[in-house]
Order: C-alpha cells, then structure tokens, then sequence
C-alpha cells in the first residue's frame, strides 16, 4: 500500500515536471518574432490526455498551479485559462469511468470538443470584459493546432506507460 | 479496494467539489484582478518571470547552442555558394560605404554651417534573448537586462538594424521587449520622403499595419519610415523599415530589423525630454501672495 501511494505521488511529480520542462521548452527563443503557424499548446494537449488516462495522477491543484504558471509566463490573462483548464479535466474525472472503453476516434472528437469550448468561453469572458483579443483567425488555427497535436500527446503518454487501466486493474 | 473507493466517494465527492468550486475560483479571482488593477498585475508578472527565466538559463543556453549549431550545419551544404554571394554583397557594400562617407561629411558640415542642435547622444545598453513570449498572440522577447542594469519601461529598443521594440515591463535582472508586430504596440512612425505621420500598429503578422495617414495618395511602397518623436514615447529618427503594399490593399511595413534572429538587442537609453508648461516668468513680479508663501516655505525648509 506504501509502495504503492509511493508510486502514485512520484507519476504525479512526472506530471508536474513534465508540464514544467513543457512550458520552459516554448519559451526557447529558438523562433521568436512572427511568421509561421501558431504553435499549438502541448501542454493542454498532455493534460486532457492524462487525465483522460490516469485521473488519479493529475490533482486538481497541480493542474491550477501549472496552467497558472503558463499564463502568467505566456503573457495571457492569468487565472482565466487555468480555471477553463480545471473545470475541463474535472468534467473529465467526473465522466472518466464512461469514457473509459471509448475507441480512439471518439475520444479525439470529445476532447476536441472540449477544447473548442474552452477556447469559446475564454473568448467570451474576454469580450465580456472588452480586453483586448487577437485575431479570430489565429485563434481558430491555434485551436486547430492543438486538436491536431492530441493524437502525438496521446501516443507520447502510451510510450511513458501511462495508459487508460483496464476493467480488471485494481489501481 | 476499487469498491472502498466508492464507498469513501460518498463522503468525499460533496467536499470535494466544494474545494475545486474554490480553487476555480481562486483562479477567477486572479483573473479579474488582472483585469482590474492591470497596472500591479503586470508588475507582479514581470516578477515572476523574472524569478523564473533567468534561473533556467543554464537549461536554456545549452539547447539554443544545438539548435545554431544544427542551423549551422545545415548551412554549411551551401558553402561555396554563400560565399560568392558575400563577396558579391562585399563589393556593393564598399561602393555604399563610400558613399555613405562622403553623404557624411556633407551632413556633418551642412548641420554646422546651420547651427543644427542635434538630440543628447543616445547610449544603449546590449542584452541578450533570454525567451520567446511562449503565445502564439503575443509578439515579445525577454532580455537579461533589467532594473539592475537602469533599464525604464518604454525605451525604444534596435538590433542595429532598425527598432524591434518598446521595453515593457522591468523586472530586477530581465525586461521584457514588446515587439513591433505585437497587437498591443502602437508607435508614431514618419514616412520619409513625403513627411507623412502615421500610427504603426502591429498584427502578429510579419507586416504591421501603417495607420491613420493623413493623406495615402502621397506614400509610396518604398517609402523610408523612422520613428517621429511625437508623443515623447520614442527618440525621433530611428529606421523602421519600407511601406509595402499588403495583400489586403493596405499600407503595411516591412521592417529593417532582422525579426528571424534577434539573439542581441540594443536598448537605448533615452533621457526624458525636458518638458516646457509653465508660461513664463518673465511676464512680470509675482504676485505678493505667492511671494509670501515663497518665503514661509523657505523659512520652513
């Protein structure tokens, strides 16, 4: 039982490092100025997938102190996406049992969905609130982006072992 | 085991959800005290990322040294062929230089012969990309120069080639550089030739939009544009870039900075200008009961 809350606490620390060498490895000045596709968010990607997963790896605080951090570093409104970001992964952990024998195809479609309304109520609070937006354009291509990254997201987490656990597991 | 789960879901799931109602919250708080007190949020994100960045820097170095390393090697197939065309580049740029020289001296005396009071010579200070702005929205660079180094929000901030950007936001050992071609950067440019003002407005796009000119008809794609001094914002007469006509038939900029490399960044340090308001005091005395309290506060003081 030690061992294995061990192990539990240790796969949520990969999860926090993870989102952590994420959100550094964007901000490389490898490409910076204009030009070019929007660069998708991995990390929302990884995190809808884990939690899609193994919920119980992924805290609810980690996920508010992580997507803070990104928004703050990001230079986006802070607190608006970490909230839509824990609202999502908690719909998520309420639906996960239903979910879990979901066929591939249905599940990208779901968590495209789940990601176009993020970005929708992110962009109505913002309009609510006359804060200044980009572009509808870019926004919809970086949603895009994002959508098209889950499936690597997905297969990155398979190949670390993280996978959904089958009907007999016992954890 | 999964069934005591479900057991100890009944009494948990109520608090549960009362403490993520809390936390989102939490998060909503934030949010909105962004949005009103933006002023102290932004300065408590410079000090984020200031406390963040340059302490990953010994990460960061490594991984953008292997990354000009692979771009160096992949230019290194098109050797010989780089090569000819600097020589060729070389050879134009002697031609210019001597010009340049001659237009120098020209200018130089020119300026003499007419008393001409240029601006205090602008120092700068170099920094070095620190990191990316991380959003596909937002168009800044952070430098590792900061308060420590005298760096004050709004200097203008050039490769050497041509304005990148405006500081915004300053934290002890960083600052942030807002690019030209970020949605927020708005800078009163003039377009040479014609003497048009204009207001230049970035998109995220490579060519920021030139705006609210007076009268188009008299610029051309081609057209020199420096920075005006208006609005004590900027130091006047730093080179931006061309007009280009856009796709979308406007007046846009293609700028002289180098936007694919910015690895050194120049910040100028610019003295604030002094301002003229009060009228004048030669008019006459001043009135007795201003002298009066004049001299209690001296006797205070």
């Amino acid at each position: 039982m030690a061992e294995l809350s061990l192990r539990l606490w240790g796969l949520r620390a990969l999860f926090v490092a993870l989102c952590g060498v994420l959100i550094l490895a964007r901000l490389l000045p490898v490409h910076p100025g204009p030009g070019g596709p929007p660069w998708p968010d991995v990390l929302l990607a990884v995190t809808l997938a884990w939690v899609l997963r193994r919920p119980d790896h992924v805290p609810a605080l980690a996920v508010a102190a992580v997507f803070l951090a990104a928004d703050f570093l990001y230079l986006r409104p802070p607190g608006l996406w970490a909230a839509l970001a824990v609202l999502a992964t908690e719909l998520i952990r309420a639906r996960e049992p239903g979910w879990r024998d979901l066929p591939f195809g249905a599940e990208w479609a779901l968590i495209a969905g789940i990601m176009a309304a993020m970005t929708m109520a992110n962009g109505a609070v913002l309009a609510i609130l006359v804060v200044d937006q980009p572009p509808l354009a870019t926004g919809l291509l970086h949603l895009l982006m994002t959508i098209l990254i889950y499936p690597l997201a997905a297969g990155a987490l398979f190949a670390l072992g993280i996978r959904r656990s089958a009907p007999g597991d016992m954890d | 085991m999964a069934r005591d789960r479900g057991q100890s879901d009944s009494y948990t799931r109520p608090v549960r959800r009362l403490l993520i109602g809390a936390l989102v919250m939490l998060l909503i708080g934030v949010f909105l005290f962004w949005r009103i007190d933006s002023p102290r949020a932004e300065r408590l994100r410079a000090e984020i990322t200031d406390a963040i960045v340059p302490s990953f820097e010994w990460a960061m170095l490594p991984v953008n040294r292997l990354v000009g390393l692979v771009e160096g090697f992949q230019s290194y197939a098109r050797l010989s062929e780089q090569n000819q065309e600097l020589r060729r580049e070389l050879r134009q740029m002697q031609a210019w230089r001597e010009a340049a020289l001659q237009l120098e001296q020209e200018n130089a005396k020119l300026l003499d012969l007419n008393n001409v009071r240029l601006d205090p010579a602008l120092t700068f200070v170099t920094g070095v990309v620190l990191a990316d702005s991380g959003s596909p929205f937002r168009q800044s660079v952070l430098l590792n120069v900061g308060a420590r180094d005298g760096i004050r929000d709004g200097w203008a901030t050039t490769d050497g080639l041509g304005l990148v950007g405006r500081i915004s936001g300053v934290g002890e050992n960083s600052s942030r550089v807002l690019l030209l071609t970020d949605p927020a950067s708005r800078i009163p440019v003039t377009i040479q030739p014609s003497g048009q003002r204009a207001i230049l407005t970035g998109d995220t796009s490579t060519l920021p939009l030139l705006d609210f000119i007076e009268f188009p008809e008299q610029v051309r794609p081609g057209d020199r544009v420096i920075s005006s001094g208006d609005g004590q914002v900027f130091p006047a007469g730093l080179l931006v870039g061309q007009v280009v006509l856009g796709t979308d038939a406007r007046l846009r900029l293609r700028l002289a900075a180098d936007y694919e490399r910015l690895e050194f960044l120049r910040v100028l340090r610019s003295p604030p200008a002094e301002r003229i308001d009060d009228p004048g005091s030669l008019i006459g005395p001043p009135p007795p009961e201003a002298a009066a309290l004049a001299a209690e506060d001296l006797a205070d003081g």
